[in-house]
Formats: structure tokens, sequence, C-alpha cells
């Protein structure tokens, strides 16, 4: 069982995600934007965050920003959630930090699949960005 | 050995003549010497009672008439050995008559049995010797190879003398004046020699004018001084006839010469000299004066040509500038002259209406007014200055009221005749309308992408929620039905796919990502994917994918292509198989999609990479399909710098090959 945080404004699809997850025995937290995600990440410190990128207020991508500047949350698996499935945007989301990114729409099952890969993964490799 | 030589054909009209008149005369020779052998006089007196042709004549005539062809044929040799021969026979008669002597060469040959009554029986007419003489010496003239064109008028010269004497020959023949071909009481000149020397002497001229080679301003070089000389010998020759005439005091031949009553005035002769010299010297001028004004006319012609062309084209050019200058100045673009460091020269309406400014306003002014601060105008100059030219270039400008305008530039060097790159021109027209379009367009389909995105996404995920019994058993109808709608929410998925790529290839800001890559994995991921959907179809699914070089490729992106194409193969193969074949093939590698199932009509083939186009409508409904799929893979396979093609047949199945360049 792990702790995640779902990121996503769209609430069916945060349902749908949620649903998916639980039912895999997961626990799941629940940020509607940007802010939020950074306040929820920090506080619970959840295992993985899937996050999607266009969110009102702050975008998933400056929120993955500040979670790889943040020594405590850098660690913190990041799993990209969104529509933008131009290669920049995956791009910027790979580079940013994120260890996968998922293209809306996608297959559930993909998606879970991608999850328990991500939660399975040994010492979080520090993010190509940063080092360069 | 020269007559081995090979005869150069006559290389004009004039040489072709003159060696019709050495072969006639020659020929002419030869029948008289042949008359001699045969006692036939017909061929030597022409007439009874006319001066026989004597033998040594005859011959000179046979050796000056082959010297004559010989010289027409460009032959130098030969012609300087036989006019020399032709020489030596008139010299040495001459000689004979001057020195009074006999050399022993009248009755050389034959024994001359036409006696006239005339003193030394048997030699050749003192006339005619020194015709011969001339003519002979003339041929030697010709022979002679020489550079300068002056050297020519001696023959020519020598021949127009020839032509008189024997003129005057045949007048004294037709006007009964045989003092015109009688010498005091020497041998006359025959009257058939008196025919042969004009032909040989108009040979000789003919050649001396090819030799001069006389140009076309001037065809007959000297033809003045040889019409005053030849007018002046016959006058002379017609003088001594008319004198000798009315002296008439030496018998000079027993031959009957049809007597004529001698003219009773003693002026006569000197009215024939006198009128004789005027007419030469006349003729003379006349001749000149008339080449020279031919000369000026055609001169005059050529200058009259030239300043007609020059008219013409000058005409043609302001008609062509008046056009231009009509087309620009009823241009919608506006099109402006600057100078190389951007100064501007020239301004029309169009340009007024699109920036504002009139044209005294600008003209003088720099160009750089129009440039917001983002224009690199300084660096476009310069490549102008090398020569280079700007398509289409999209940049901001500003209008004299501070508008932004969005224009598309051409900008290419004005060039002088020399060669010279003096100016700019350029032609920029306003593209504001359609840059917005195109923003709005752009928005409007990435809007509308991610808001299909998202509820399909929902859609999507609670189907499979449903269908994989996370919510609940489900029956298998159920499944089964909800395995429908799942295949139709990701047929919606593609189409949205697809027509955001579309539109990035449109707005051309599609772009691939080239690194080293083995298609193996490419290959592989596709069948892996479209295995079971052929097997479940009932189709044999083919791999045959071998060892590969490493190609330069964009991975996602060829899976897109092959994807397509595999999932076109299943779509349409209603049975048999498919199967995807990749092999190395010269610098690339060659990827093949095969199926057997329904191919492609003639028509289908034309338009398949183009936007929307669908197979036969009854199975694409059921097949389903955006129609983009194959003009992005067709667009993804360019930027690859590969290439893709089909062969197909209807009913015969089709067969898409892709090659890929390898990496390196």
């Amino acid at each position: 069982m792990a702790r995640i945080l779902i990121a996503e404004d769209e609430k069916q699809i945060a349902d749908m995600i949620a649903f998916k997850l639980t039912n895999a025995g997961h626990q799941v937290i629940r940020a509607q934007d940007g802010e939020q995600a950074v306040t929820l990440a920090t506080q619970e410190q959840p295992d993985l965050i899937l996050l999607d990128a266009m969110m009102p207020g702050i975008s998933g991508f400056e929120v993955l920003r500040r979670l790889k500047r943040d020594p405590a949350l850098k660690d913190i698996g990041v799993i990209m959630v969104t529509a933008k499935g131009h290669e920049r945007d995956v791009l910027t989301g790979l580079s940013g930090g994120a260890i996968d990114y998922v293209v809306k729409p996608f297959s559930l099952k993909e998606l879970a699949a991608r999850v328990e890969l991500a939660l399975r993964r040994d010492p979080p490799a520090p993010p190509p960005a940063t080092a360069a | 050995m020269s007559l081995l030589v090979q005869p150069v054909p006559p290389r004009s009209v004039g040489a072709l003549l003159a060696a019709a008149c050495g072969a006639s005369v020659a020929v002419l020779g030869g029948l008289v010497v042949a008359g001699w052998l045969t006692v036939a006089l017909a061929l030597i007196q022409v007439l009874p009672g006319f001066p026989p042709m004597q033998y040594n004549t005859a011959l000179g005539f046979m050796v000056a008439g082959a010297a004559l062809l010989a010289a027409a044929l460009d032959l130098r040799r030969p012609t300087a050995l036989l006019g020399g021969l032709t020489a030596v026979i008139g010299l040495a008669t001459l000689f004979q008559y001057v020195f009074h002597s006999d050399l022993g060469i009248d009755q050389l040959l034959v024994e001359t049995y036409l006696f006239t009554g005339v003193p030394h029986p048997g030699r050749m007419a003192p006339n005619s010797a020194l015709a011969l003489s001339l003519v002979g010496l003339a041929l030697i003239a010709l022979a002679w190879k020489h550079a300068s064109r002056t050297w020519y008028f001696w023959p020519a010269l020598l021949g127009s003398i020839v032509i008189a004497l024997g003129t005057a020959a045949l007048v004294g023949y037709a006007a009964e004046i045989p003092g015109a071909y009688s010498w005091a009481h020497f041998m006359p000149m025959s009257v058939h020699g008196a025919l042969a020397f004009p032909l040989l002497g108009g040979g000789v001229v003919g050649l001396a004018w090819n030799a001069a080679q006389g140009d076309a301003k001037d065809p007959l070089p000297w033809l003045p001084e040889l019409a005053t000389v030849a007018v002046l010998t016959v006058t002379l020759c017609m003088w001594y006839g008319v004198g000798s005439a009315r002296n008439a005091t030496t018998p000079r031949s027993s031959i009957p010469v049809p007597q004529r009553a001698a003219p009773a005035e003693t002026t006569l002769p000197k009215l024939t000299l006198a009128a004789g010299l005027l007419s030469a010297l006349l003729l003379g001028w006349s001749v000149r004066a008339g080449q020279t004004a031919r000369r000026h006319a055609r001169s005059l012609a050529a200058t009259n040509e030239v300043l007609n062309q020059e008219i013409e084209v000058r005409t043609r050019m302001e008609s062509a500038v008046h056009q231009l200058a009509a087309i620009v100045e009823s241009s919608d673009d506006a099109i402006l002259a600057t100078t190389l460091d951007g100064r501007i020269m020239t301004w029309n309406p169009g340009a007024e209406r699109l920036y504002g400014y009139t044209r005294s306003e600008v003209v003088g002014k720099h160009v750089s007014l129009l440039h917001d601060r983002t224009h690199r105008g300084a660096e476009l100059f310069q490549r102008i200055g090398k020569g280079g030219r700007v398509n289409r270039l999209e940049v901001v400008n500003l209008t004299k009221d501070g508008r932004r305008i969005d224009v598309s530039l051409t900008v290419s060097p004005i060039v002088d005749p020399g060669g010279r790159i003096i100016s700019a021109s350029t032609i920029a027209r306003d593209i504001t309308e359609r840059k917005l379009l195109d923003r709005m367009k752009d928005d409007f389909v990435g809007t509308v992408s991610h808001e299909l995105r998202t509820p399909l996404t929902a859609i999507k995920g609670f189907i499979e929620l449903v269908a994989d019994g996370d919510a609940g058993p489900v029956s298998e109808t159920q499944r089964e039905f909800l395995q429908v709608a799942a295949r139709n929410s990701d047929r919606l998925g593609v189409l949205i796919n697809d027509l955001i790529d579309m539109n990035l290839i449109e707005s051309q800001r599609f772009e691939v990502r080239l690194q080293p890559l083995d298609l193996r994995t490419v290959l592989s991921e596709v069948a892996a994917t479209f295995r079971t959907m052929a097997q479940t179809k009932g189709l044999t699914f083919r791999e045959d994918v071998g060892d590969l070089p490493m190609v330069l490729g964009d991975s996602a992106r060829l899976v897109q292509v092959f994807s397509n194409l595999v999932s076109n193969a299943i779509k349409y193969t209603p049975r048999g198989e498919v199967g995807i074949e990749a092999r190395s093939s010269g610098s690339g590698v060659e990827v093949t999609v095969h199926d057997s199932g329904i191919g492609l009509s003639r028509e289908e083939h034309a338009q398949l990479f183009t936007r929307f186009f669908r197979g036969r409508s009854s199975v694409v409904a059921e097949a389903g399909g955006t129609g983009l799929g194959l003009v992005i893979a067709k667009t993804i396979v360019e930027r690859h710098n590969g290439a893709i093609d089909v062969e197909s047949r209807p009913g015969a199945g089709s067969r898409f090959r892709v090659t890929i360049p390898v990496a390196g």
C-alpha cells in the first residue's frame, strides 16, 4: 500500500483514477489545483504524485519545479498525467524531473501499471535538468 | 607527281566558270591539232578562205587551257608548269618576229601544208603569240602563292588585255576590218583563236578576283582599271585595223578577205582612236563612280538599318517600362526600391496604403523607419548586396500611425546591364489578417483538442473500470458492449491526435527528433500491438525482421507510421495475411508492410497521400479512420529524409515500402 497524491482539477478524472488506485489497495489524497498540490505534498509526504499539467492557478510544470526545488520533496516520484501530448511538453516534464509521462486519453490499466512500476523503483534518480 | 595530287573541287562559281573555259579552250586546241594531223581543213580554218589556226597555236591553246583548268582546281604546280610552257611557246614566237630570226619552231612538229602567202609559213600569228604569252605569264602569276591581295592585280590586268586582243579580232571579223585581226603582213589570228582568247582571259581574270578574295563590299576588285585597259587595247587594235584597211598597201594574204570600200575620210582612224580613248576613260570613270555609289548606298542602308533597330528597341523598351510602371502603380502590394544601404528611392501607391506614408514623406529616408526593433534590416541588405534574395520573409513592420502589421517581404537585387548590383527591390505584402486567422485557428485547435481529450479520458476510463469489473461483476454481454464503446473511444482518441498532428504540419510546427535508433524495437512494438488484432480477425500475421543497421529516427513518430500502415493493412484485408518485413538496403533500411487485401484502384493510388482520402466507402464504413493517417505518415517519413511508396492492384493486396536512411 502506498500513499498517492492526485493533483487534477477535473473531478471525474480524479474520481476515476482514485477509484482504480483505491481498488488496487492504495491510499489516495486529492488536490484540485497547483497551490493545493504543493501544500498537500508538503503536509502528507506521499509516496507518489500524479500531476496534471493544466490546472487553474499555477501549472503542473510549475508545481513540478517547486517540488524538485524543495529538498524535503524532491525525492517524491512524479508522473505527469496530461492532455498536453506535444513532444516538447513531454520533454519539459521529463527534464523537469518527472519519472513518467502519461498522455490523456490513457488506459487506466496502463496508468495503474505505471504507478506500480514507479512505486517499485529504487532510490529516485537525480532529475536530469538539475544535474545539467 | 603533282598530277597525283587530288584536285580540290572549285571553291566558287568563278572558279567553276574558269574551269569550264580552260577545258573548252583545251578541247578546241586539241581539235585543231587533230585537224592538222588528219588534214581536216574545217577544223583548221572553220570556213574556206579564213586564216588557219597554226599548229603551234593549237598546241598553245591545249596547254593554256589545261593550265587554266589546273589553276581553277587550285593545282599550283601543274598551273605553273603548263602556264610556263604556254608562255614559252608565245614568247619564242614573239622573239622570232621581233628579232627577225628563226628558231626552227614554226614547223617543228608538223610540216605545214596550208600556205597562205604570208612570210614564215607555219608561224603563229603575232597577236596570238602576244596573247598566248600574256596568258602564260598570267597563269604563272596566279600559281605563285601570294599573300598580298594586290599581287593578283597583275594576272587580272594581263587577262583583260588578252580578252581585249581576242575581242578586237572578233570585232574585226564581224565588221570586216582585217587590220583588227591581222597585224602588218603577218599571219592573221584565226577566228576560233579570236573566240578562245576571251575565254582564256576571262578565266584568268575570274581566278584573279577569286584569289584576291573579293568581299561583299568589293566583289570585283580593280574593275574600273581592268575595263579601261581592255577598252584601250580594243581601241588601239581597232585604230590600227581601220588605219591599215584604208592604206591597204601591203598584200597581207592571198586569202580573199572580204574587201570593203575603204572609208574616204582620212579622219576615221583618228576619230576611232579618240572615241575609243574617251570611252575607255569614261567607262573606267563611270564604273568607278558606280562602285563607289553602290558602296555608299550599302553603307548608308546599313547605317539606316542600325538606326531603325535602335529606334525599335527603344520604342519597345519604353512601352515595356510603361507597362511595368503601370503594374507597379496598380499593385495591391507595397513595392519599393532602396539603395543598398536601405535608403528609399521609389514608393508605390500600394506602399502608401500599407504604411500610411506618402511618397514625398519617405523618399530619401531610411527604410528602417518601417522596422520594429526585432527586424534585422542591415543583415538583410548585406545579403542582397552579395546577390542573395529574400523570399517571403515574415516580419513585423510599423505604419506611420504606429500600428504593428505583419508583412511578408520578398527582397531581390536590382542589377545594372553590367551585372553590378545597384539597388534592392522590396515587395511587401500585408499578411496581418492571415496571421490573425492562423493564430485563431491554432488556438482553437489547441483548445478543442484539450477540451476533447479530457472528457474522452473520463469516458474511456470509466468504461474500462466497469468492463474490468472494478465496479462490480459484469455479464459477458455487458463486457462485450463495453468493449465496443471502448474501441470507439479509442478511435476518437486517434482522430484527435491526427487533427493535432495535421494542424502542426500545416502551421509548419511539426517536428521530429532524430536519434540513432534500432528499428527492430519500433517494429516489435508495432507487431506486439497488432498481432492480436490481426489474429482476432482471422488473418495470418507475418513478421520478418532481421539484424538492421542503426537509423536516425524518432522512435514515437516511427511507431505512429508503422502502426498506421499495419492497422490499415488489417482494416482493408478481409482474409489472408498481413505482414511486416525489414531489411538493409543500400544506405537505408527498407520496411515493407504488405497485405492480401482489397488493394487500390488507380485513382485511389493517385490520391492516397492527400488529405482526407479514404478507401471505398463500403469498406471504410466498417473500417473507420480519419483519412489523415497516411498524410501524417508521409510527412514523418519525409522529415526522416526517407521515402514512402506503394504498389497495389485492386483485389491483389497492397505493399507499402518505407525507407529510412541509416545513421552516420
